[in-house]
């Protein structure tokens, strides 16, 4: 178990440069981007222990980052009984194999990611914007900006300008909701932004209308990044795992990165849900990485247990808001990251989260301190309780936790693709946990309520 | 009071968030209710009593107008490229 990577006392350069080269390194497309070279501020040595870190109302010039550097403010998250790892939500399944139109794009997976040595620190700011996304990554070459807040706020322009940033070489929306693009607006408004890359995948949204007008009316280049590519952002690597081909719907066709400073990865997959993970699992990407941002906003909708396998990460990072309506993040979630010994840090509990990495460790500072735990019902509870919140099964009954692929097929609507799904997505907590299935909403679902067949029981 | 919105988002699959009016007001509002058809990116027509969602039916005329908008300014940013 690799835990407690935390280290004390860097001192922090922040150097400004804007970036220097940002050019695909593999995919046949187009020719590079060229982007010019500006001067580099003043390097900057600070140390403070003030907190917060950052605010979006913050009143301090914009003239330096400064990250503690004498403590760290959080403890790793306590484990109060390790529960068991959880079943798998997912799982690579033969019976429905990813197509691989595009193996010939896939890095070879002996490629290592980068072992260029970099002189500098990188910082990656995963900002407390709410119920929302907005992850900024600084390097002494290059800024980047994955995604951009929700279109309620005004709160990641604050952050950036107190953040010293004046240029994003990138700009990324991984989707077009407006919890993801809400304030490309002013971003683009308020920054010189070199290039916006977006799946392509498009929304009939004035929020979406109006984060395209931004761009049009801006000098930024323009990519649809697909899986397999790889770029340089000065002496950043990006590799995009997703979207192979687009699909048509937001979630399924976001783009996820992993991206390499020096020895350290980060894996970025904005709101890809369990099917999106299992395709890249099935693509062959070079998944593993210390970091990995938990897919959207810690849902169970994400995170199925082979991609959380398949990146291995020391540290797990969601974006959430406070008492959000969705339970972000879920439970179930938060139990796996646990069980698994993986730091686990939340914009709703921690603030913004800052890592900084010279490229081969790091140090994580938070805005608050703050534990995430395990959810008492899983913790502490006996299976006999456990079994009266999941409403139990009678004798004849067909438990979904548990039912064969065959005998799954007997409820309502349920046929050899569903049924392979509800396997794929177990455990469920209730009947109408049943609407995570693809296809299965509300109609169906009361269908089968009233079939009265399909029961949830135990997965053991 | 009659109001167009969009449907930016099924959270879940349980929780439909819209974006209502000129303003873009948010609503949440439960999937299980979305008229037949309805889906992330649909336009609807909403009947808004005390801040309250009593009524839902499909825009598919506004529905198709944005698509196309969009589409349009879509194909636009694409001629742009990396360079």
């Amino acid at each position: 178990m690799r835990r407690n990577k935390i280290l004390l006392a860097l001192v922090c350069i922040a150097l400004s440069l804007s970036c220097v080269a940002c050019q695909a390194t593999q995919s046949p497309g187009p020719e590079p981007t060229n982007l010019s070279k500006t001067t580099a501020q003043n390097p900057v040595s600070t140390i403070s222990t003030k907190t917060p870190i950052l605010s979006p109302t913050s009143q301090n010039p914009p003239t330096t980052t400064s990250l503690p550097a004498t403590t760290v403010t959080t403890e790793p998250p306590a484990i109060s009984t390790p529960a068991p790892t959880s079943s798998p939500t997912c799982t690579v399944t033969t019976s429905e194999p990813v197509t691989p139109t595009a193996t010939t794009k896939i890095p070879p997976s002996t490629t290592a990611p980068s072992t260029t040595p970099v002189s500098e620190n990188m910082r990656v700011y995963f900002l407390d914007v709410g119920q929302a996304d907005a992850t900024l990554l600084k390097g002494p070459d290059f800024t980047i900006l994955i995604d951009a807040g929700d279109y309620t706020n005004n709160d990641v322009v604050p952050y950036l300008k107190d953040l010293g940033v004046t240029k994003i070489d990138l700009l990324i929306g991984t989707h077009a909701h407006a919890d993801h693009i809400g304030q490309f607006p002013q971003v683009i408004d308020n920054f010189e932004v070199g290039e916006v890359w977006l799946s392509g995948s498009e929304h009939t949204s004035r929020t979406f209308e109006r984060a395209i007008d931004a761009i049009l009316a801006s000098d930024a280049a323009y990519y649809e990044p697909r899986a397999g590519e790889e770029f340089n952002f000065g002496s950043l690597e990006i590799y995009v795992l997703h979207p192979e081909t687009l699909i048509g719907d937001p979630h399924e066709d976001c783009i996820s990165i992993k991206a390499v400073y020096g020895e350290v990865a980060f894996v970025f997959t904005g709101d890809a849900e369990a099917p999106q993970e299992q395709e890249m699992i099935a693509r062959g990407h070079e998944l593993e990485a210390q970091i990995l941002q938990l897919g959207h906003h810690g849902s169970s909708t994400s995170s199925c247990q082979p991609f959380l396998d398949a990146v291995n990460p020391e540290i797990a990072v969601y974006s959430a808001g406070e008492d959000n309506s969705y339970g972000h993040p879920h439970d179930e979630t938060i139990d796996k990251i646990l069980s698994m010994g993986i730091d686990l840090y939340g914009t709703d509990v921690h603030g913004s989260v800052i890592i900084e990495t010279d490229g081969s460790s790091y140090t994580i500072d938070t805005d608050k301190e703050g534990d995430i735990r395990a959810p008492p019902v899983i913790t502490t509870t006996t299976t006999t309780t456990t079994a009266v919140t999941l409403g139990g099964c009678e004798p004849g009954q067909i438990n979904i936790n548990t039912a064969s692929f065959e005998d799954l097929q007997k409820i309502i609507h349920i046929g050899p693709a569903r049924a392979q799904e509800i396997i794929n997505l177990r455990p469920f907590t209730s009947i109408h946990d049943l609407t995570r299935v693809d296809g299965i909403g509300p109609s169906r679902l009361e269908d089968i309520i009233e079939q009265g067949i399909a029961c949830v029981g135990d997965d053991k | 009071m009659i109001e167009k919105a969009v449907i930016d988002r099924i959270e879940d699959g349980k929780t439909a968030v819209m974006l209502v009016g000129e303003k873009e007001i948010q609503y949440e509002y439960s999937a299980d209710k979305l008229p037949e058809g309805a889906n992330e990116g649909s336009w609807v027509k909403l009947t808004i009593e005390d801040g309250e969602i009593t009524g839902i039916e499909l825009d598919e005329h506004e529905t198709a107008v944005m698509k196309n908008r969009i589409q349009s300014k879509m194909d636009m940013l694409r001629k742009r490229g990396r360079n």
